[in-house]
């Protein structure tokens, strides 16, 4: 298992090579820097052994980026001439996480980001990252600072549980402080349409609960328990800057949708200032 | 769309600020050659195809990756205007990686010119991959625009007689006389090249004064043809690379042939190229020798 980024050449890229070598340390596997391209079909042999040698030129120059964050850390190279998300996602299947770049593969803005995140994190078989936000020192990123904080969204539903489970292991590793965030609103409509009122003690209550084997499995982090009113995108975005990652998991409405990416995840992914991983449960 | 012009300089345009400063050489480069300007920026569209979305589909894909490439060329076009007003200008977006696309492009331009940096911000490089590709492979030669464009003299590193150096001391003879410049022509001697056994023995002074005399001799038909360019022939006991990128700081332009010393056979950069690519302080021109495939 190792954790798998998609390169491009892109400063994007850069930044989510640098933040994956920092998470393939955490975790004691290696990186597998993945480079995909396509060309059209009447491209010459000439054309095509130039775009290859760029994309491995490419792919050194990646290596060397995750090397200059840590040193040791195993380094795979691939390059293969495959649509990219199509090779992503094949490669999701043996890893640990898929990392990517802010402006999805190709650094191309904000509109592919969305074909991305909505087509990467529902079709994925392992957590998606998508690199954010300042870029951090190479200490920041090997966790010297022991400052920056891992906020993890929690709302009781299963993904949300992986969620919890990733944010934790985080935390515990890089000695963080953990910020717990739980968003509610004051009526839940039951199936019947009747509005039922909600108290924050209530959900205070749930939120520890939540927490609470967490808490037991991993004693030494420090965890922060914040219950709020309203959306809880718009405090995971508030709460990410300086974090070290804002872990969700990805909404999960059952078999006949397949896991489709939350209002939630799909805020962040477009507005945090961190890195943002999108978790799904285990099925 | 326009037919393309021929025998245009191209710039390839990627939005960062290393394009821009290629621009602005180009513009420049193009007015003194009384040819036209044409922007060209890659947009690799078909690597970035959303799949999943079939109402979307590759259409949209191409959509946005082109939009994003079209405001970097009308962002170039400007600039060019500016360096250069009146200078006449062409633009094209192009579907494709951006070294297939400009390795094309050479096929029909006078040069082809490029930002020392791409927009992968990989800090420990030097040179982006995209400059490195082209310049090994374009059949124009190939000007990566580094450091700060001075009027200072044309640099050009010659080969030992054999004629590979025909291509670059022409261009490099062209440069000079657009520019009203002096060229300063480097011929390094090595030890590399001498039987190690006769080093000790070696009178250098003689050798060198031996060289020299060759040197101005192979550049002679070259100044009958040039005869407004004023030449400095250089004959030095060091590394080319080193010579050229230490006096690269005086100069307007360092010259190199593609495929450098020795018998590299295939599409790949010599080291002299590869070194004076990576350090001059000022804009490198790479030029493949003629015949070279």
């Amino acid at each position: 298992m190792t954790i798998v980024v998609g390169v491009d050449g892109s400063d994007f890229a850069t930044a989510a090579v640098r933040w994956a070598a920092a998470e393939a340390a955490r975790q004691g596997v290696g990186v597998r820097l993945v480079r995909a391209y396509q060309l059209p079909a009447n491209t010459s042999t000439e054309d095509r052994g130039l775009m290859r040698t760029h994309a491995r030129r490419q792919l050194w120059a990646a290596e060397h980026a995750a090397h200059a964050v840590v040193p040791g850390v195993e380094v795979e190279q691939v390059d293969v001439e495959r649509d990219p998300f199509v090779a992503l996602e094949a490669e999701s299947a043996a890893a640990r996480a898929l990392v990517l770049g802010a402006r999805g593969i190709g650094g191309f803005g904000a509109l592919l980001l969305g074909s991305v995140s909505d087509t990467l994190t529902r079709r994925a078989a392992c957590p998606v990252v998508v690199v954010r936000g300042p870029e951090p020192s190479d200490e920041a990123l090997r966790g010297e600072d022991r400052v920056r904080p891992v906020v993890v969204g929690v709302d009781g539903s299963p993904a949300s549980e992986a969620a919890l489970a990733w944010a934790f292991a985080e935390a515990d590793t890089w000695h963080a402080p953990l910020v717990a965030v739980h968003a509610w609103s004051e009526y839940w409509e039951d199936p019947s349409g009747v509005e039922i009122p909600i108290h924050e003690t209530e959900e205070r209550e749930v939120l520890a609960e939540r927490l609470a084997g967490w808490a037991e499995k991993y004693p030494d982090v420090r965890v922060t328990r914040e219950v709020v009113l309203g959306p809880a995108a718009k405090v995971l975005v508030a709460r990410s800057v300086n974090a070290r990652a804002v872990v969700v998991g990805s909404f999960d409405r059952g078999r006949v949708q397949r896991a489709l990416l939350g209002s939630t995840g799909r805020a962040l992914l477009h507005h945090a200032h961190s890195p943002v991983v999108v978790v799904r449960a285990r099925t | 769309m326009p037919d393309r012009v021929e025998g245009a300089v191209v710039v390839g345009i990627d939005g960062s600020e290393s394009a821009r400063e290629a621009t602005r050489w180009a513009a420049r480069e193009a007015e003194r050659r009384g040819v036209p300007l044409r922007l060209v920026a890659a947009a690799p569209w078909t690597s970035y195809r959303p799949i999943g979305v079939p109402a979307l589909g590759q259409e949209y894909g191409r959509r946005v990756v082109e939009e994003r490439a079209g405001e970097h060329l009308v962002e170039a076009t400007g600039i060019a205007a500016e360096a250069v007003p009146g200078l006449r200008v062409q633009q094209e977006v192009r579907g494709g990686e951006a070294p297939v696309v400009l390795r094309e492009e050479s096929e029909h331009a006078a040069l082809v010119v490029l930002g020392s940096r791409g927009r992968g911000g990989f800090t420990a490089l030097l040179l982006g991959s995209v400059a490195i590709a082209v310049a090994a492979h374009a059949t124009s030669p190939v000007v990566v625009v580094r450091g700060t464009p001075t009027n200072g003299p044309v640099l050009v590193g010659t080969t030992s007689g054999d004629g590979q150096d025909a291509a670059a001391l022409g261009f490099a003879f062209k440069e000079a006389t657009l520019r009203g410049v002096p060229l300063v022509a480097v011929h390094a001697v090595t030890e590399a090249v001498l039987d190690p056994f006769l080093v000790p023995l070696v009178d250098w002074s003689a050798l060198q004064a031996d060289e020299e005399r060759r040197l101005r001799d192979r550049l002679a038909p070259w100044s009958g043809k040039f005869p407004g360019v004023a030449v400095d022939p250089v004959v030095v006991m060091d590394g080319a690379a080193r010579e050229l990128v230490s006096r690269s700081d005086a100069a307007g332009l360092v010259v190199v042939g593609s495929r450098g010393r020795g018998t590299v056979t295939g599409p790949l950069l010599g080291s002299v190229s590869q070194a004076v690519l990576h350090h001059a302080a000022c804009p490198v021109a790479v030029v493949r020798p003629e015949g070279a495939s």
